[in-house]
């Protein structure tokens, strides 16, 4: 009985204590926890930071979105880069207290500061759609936010100055300062196309893959056209090439021309002839369809999925393989391991080809798989238009893969 | 004088049958979108401006009959339009309104109401526009609408 009254009287002194402290910020796309070496972004003035690598993007996509829900939820998910009252730049170690207001997080540079602010917030956070970052003063281009000494908005654009005193020249003569800039004023969503959009997802089911561009979910580009090479003497891996359509931004159906079904070598070991090499297959070269859809991204609860149909490439000669591919990043790292099912027409049988994804960067990825049979290693750079893969299939065998969107 | 009456003409606020898409903060910070509106409540959305002569001249007759129905069927909204804070924060802290006051410093909810001059009322439900006016406005009238739309207390 004591135990239970000494039990609650901890917790409410822990609850106590949890409700002096303000919330951690989170992940805006998933919600979950993050750090200050968590990945992150810069979006008109505030700091973003990311549990998981592809949740950048899907924010970017969609920030005004994200930082509503945030709002809606009383959740923290940025951090305001500048005070909002003197409008300067202000870093962690000026910070003299904060306040939270709509999902954002506002540091400030004195205790007044804040509560002046606290009084009435929007008059502070109601931020112009247009800016610009070119100091409109010292006429040199600032390379992002944080770079910035701070802002004044003048006649709905919020124009950034890169030093101290700069604002001060500004507020004298607006617009002769605010005409020297005019072609450089941009709308604050069209600031994040310059980001890399782009992540790829593990599409593949039992096949050496090959990246597949994908922008939240979605195919950036209407035609997809890939060739891929691996230096291995099995004609049907050799040369692949594919042409896929997005009938619509998660569904593609495309056509892929691989070698013949007549393989000249079942062990698939390496012909030390380099004509090998070059040939395209001992025989007709076959093509036939395949299609792949895009279910759903990555959400809070639940995997991406992806589902589709492709030739049957490395763990048999022949046939068309059946797939469905599920993904799911790990909370506060760059890793994203999936699980497919795939079978196929060739034998029928049933396996599940697993593997990981890990983001060295927003637009690099080192992909291990294993397709139920063998283990294939990719390591592969996106740009907003193409892919490009190094591939070491059956870990053994070297080969590339290039897709180009347009 | 044809082109006094022209230029009045292009004046006054061209009328829109549908509430169109904004994203407006309050004082408070809290963000204002269409989505916000309660369905089938009656909103009374002012635009206006600290700087306007006639905003303040009806003022107080507003604020008596928003006081005397603001409830579960009729909310007021006013929209600053004043690009600058600080009289806007002045007058925020003389009349403490308990209704709330949303801020449009870029004119951008402006610009899709189609408003071309201040004041200008429009009173809307579930996102249509019922009436809108622009201008002076009396006591009398917005009765009338109390009674025609039934919100009145």
């Amino acid at each position: 009985m004591r135990i239970k009254k000494s039990l609650i009287i901890i917790g409410a002194l822990l609850s106590a204590c949890a409700n002096a402290q303000l919330p951690d910020p989170v992940c805006p796309v998933l919600g979950k926890p993050i750090t200050s070496e968590s990945l992150s972004v810069e979006y008109a003035g505030l700091k973003v930071s990311f549990c998981c690598a592809g949740c950048d993007q899907e924010f970017l996509a969609s920030p005004t979105k994200f930082l509503k829900q945030a709002e809606a939820e009383h959740k923290v998910v940025a951090l305001s880069l500048f005070d909002p009252v003197s409008k300067l730049r202000i870093t962690p170690e000026q910070t003299k207290a904060v306040v939270d207001v709509a999902g954002i997080r506002y540091s400030f540079a004195s205790q007044e500061s804040a509560d002046e602010f606290a009084e009435f917030p929007g008059l502070y956070t109601t931020a112009p759609t247009r800016e610009s970052l070119r100091c409109p003063v010292m006429m040199n281009d600032i390379p992002t936010y944080s770079a910035a000494a701070g802002y004044e908005d003048f006649q709905g654009v919020r124009y950034y100055f890169c030093c101290s005193g700069c604002d001060k020249s500004f507020s004298e003569s607006p617009e002769k300062y605010a005409a020297q800039v005019k072609d450089q004023v941009r709308d604050v969503s069209s600031r994040k196309s310059s980001a890399p959009t782009h992540t790829m997802a593990p599409t593949c089911a039992g096949c050496a893959g090959e990246a597949r561009l994908l922008s939240n979910g979605e195919f950036p580009a209407k035609f997809m056209l890939n060739y891929r090479f691996i230096a291995i003497n099995d004609p049907k891996s050799r040369h692949r090439f594919s042409l896929d359509y997005a009938v619509s931004p998660r569904l593609t159906i495309g056509l892929e021309r691989s070698g013949t079904d007549d393989n000249p070598n079942p062990t698939g070991e390496f012909s030390d002839n380099p004509t090998d090499w070059l040939r395209f297959s001992d025989g007709d070269a076959l093509i036939l369809p395949r299609f792949s859809w895009f279910a759903t991204p990555e959400g809070k609860d639940h995997p991406s999925v992806m589902v589709g149909m492709a030739s049957d490439r490395l763990s048999t000669p022949t046939g068309q393989a059946f797939f469905a591919t599920f993904s799911k990043s790990i909370p506060g790292s760059q890793f994203t391991p999936f699980v497919s099912v795939k079978t196929n027409t060739t034998d029928g049988r049933t396996v599940f080809p697993y593997g990981v994804n890990f983001a060295l960067k927003n637009d690099m990825v080192l992909q291990a798989i294993n397709d139920g049979d063998y283990t294939h290693l990719l390591f592969t750079k996106m740009t907003n238009r193409a892919a490009y893969s190094l591939i070491l299939a059956r870990t053994r065998y070297v080969g590339f893969s290039v897709t180009v969107g347009f | 004088m044809i082109t006094t009456t022209l230029l009045a003409i292009t004046l006054v606020t061209q009328p829109i049958n549908t509430v169109p898409l904004f994203s407006l903060k309050d004082t408070k910070g809290k963000t204002w979108t269409i989505e916000s509106l309660e369905k089938d409540r009656v909103y009374l959305v002012e635009f206006w401006a600290t700087w306007c002569a006639t905003c303040k001249e009806i003022a107080p007759m507003v604020d008596e009959f928003v006081k005397a129905h603001r409830g579960p069927k009729f909310e007021y909204l006013a929209i600053s339009t004043d690009e600058d804070m600080t009289p806007l924060k002045s007058w925020l802290k003389e009349h403490k309104p308990a209704y709330p006051v949303l801020l449009d410093p870029n004119f951008e909810a402006m610009e899709k109401f189609k408003v071309k001059a201040l004041p200008t009322m429009f009173l809307v439900k579930n996102r249509t526009v019922l009436w809108q006016k622009t201008g002076k406005i009396e006591r009398s009238e917005l009765d009338d609408l109390a009674t025609k739309f039934k919100f009145g207390r």
